[in-house]
């Protein structure tokens, strides 16, 4: 930090500019902030940064001017898809296979059995926890799995939610009712559970993925819904 | 999912993308509702998609929509028990 650049209008340094930027947009990490935190991550550039200010800033004027904050919800909506795309290009993303499986609907959903799976790193207390960093192994859960025997090991997101209600990852208490409202023909009794935090999916590829469907395939399930973090 | 990029990526059979914060596809917590709604649709695209890797975006705003309201009028809310 020694070098002089035109960080401001004074002897400020680039990486000061920067920390400053960054604090600007220091921010709780809650569910407001799920898809926008990063950009208080070191990633950012200045010009990205002052962007997003500037745009904060013109549109919090012009929508009081106005009484109408709906450029405002745009603007943030945009750069939520920025992150997005910044998310994307830095992540290890699978090739998908060659081409998209198919499997036509034969029947009505009132008839199906349906099964759960979540990469959301649930287990069930008393079951061996996911390693939280890299993990391609998967857990079973039982159909009747309980608020209180939810456990969740998980190194690449915010499970709070998951702690409180399992539902918004693994909705087995919502599938149940709809099995009682005969919507689905059965919930199948066990659910399936991985750790989406798998730098190399090629073991999740060769092994755990396979083994999954084909349990699912011997059990007669009709219908997998997979939900992930 | 969370990303409509990885659903059009990985390209699964049928892929239903939720605008929610991370760890929530289906919704907030406790908030019964809104996951009905969620997997209403999904239960829906299941029964209609018709080709391999299609993705289904869902327009609903966290926290904004009237869930309840959404439930009833398509008749969807015998339920809440």
């Amino acid at each position: 930090m020694t070098q002089q650049q035109h960080g401001g209008d004074d002897d400020t340094t680039e990486a000061e500019v920067l920390k400053a930027l960054r604090e600007a947009l220091k921010n709780p990490e809650s569910t407001a902030f799920s898809r926008l935190k990063y950009m208080a991550r070191p990633a950012r550039t200045r010009k990205e940064l002052t962007e997003f200010i500037n745009g904060l800033f013109i549109n919090a004027a012009t929508g009081k001017d106005a009484g109408d904050y709906r450029g405002m919800e745009r603007f943030l909506l945009e750069w939520e898809d920025r992150m997005e795309a910044m998310l994307f290009a830095n992540a290890p993303v699978p090739k998908g296979l060659a081409s998209t499986p198919w499997a036509p609907v034969n029947k009505p959903v009132s008839g199906m059995r349906v099964a759960l799976l979540n990469t959301g790193g649930i287990y069930v207390d008393g079951d061996i926890p996911f390693e939280p960093r890299a993990d391609s192994s998967f857990r079973e859960l039982p159909r009747t799995l309980r608020q209180d025997q939810v456990r969740v090991s998980h190194g690449g997101y915010d499970y709070l939610g998951v702690l409180e209600d399992v539902n918004c990852v693994l909705p087995v208490e919502r599938f149940r009712e709809l099995e009682r409202q005969g919507v689905i023909g059965v919930l199948h009794e066990t659910m399936y559970s991985f750790m989406g935090l798998i730098p190399d999916p090629a073991q999740l590829s060769a092994e755990a993925a396979p083994e999954v469907a084909r349990r699912l395939k011997a059990a007669g399930v009709d219908a997998a819904f997979l939900a992930s973090t | 999912m969370m990303f409509k990029r990885y659903a059009d990526e990985l390209s699964p059979p049928r892929s239903v993308v939720t605008r929610f914060p991370f760890g929530r596809p289906l919704g907030e917590p406790s908030k019964p509702d809104q996951h009905r709604v969620i997997i209403d649709d999904a239960l829906r695209f299941l029964a209609e998609a018709r080709e391999p890797g299609q993705v289904l975006e869902l327009p609903y705003l966290w926290r904004r929509e009237d869930f309840a309201a959404i439930l009833d009028a398509r008749g969807a809310r015998q339920l809440a028990e």
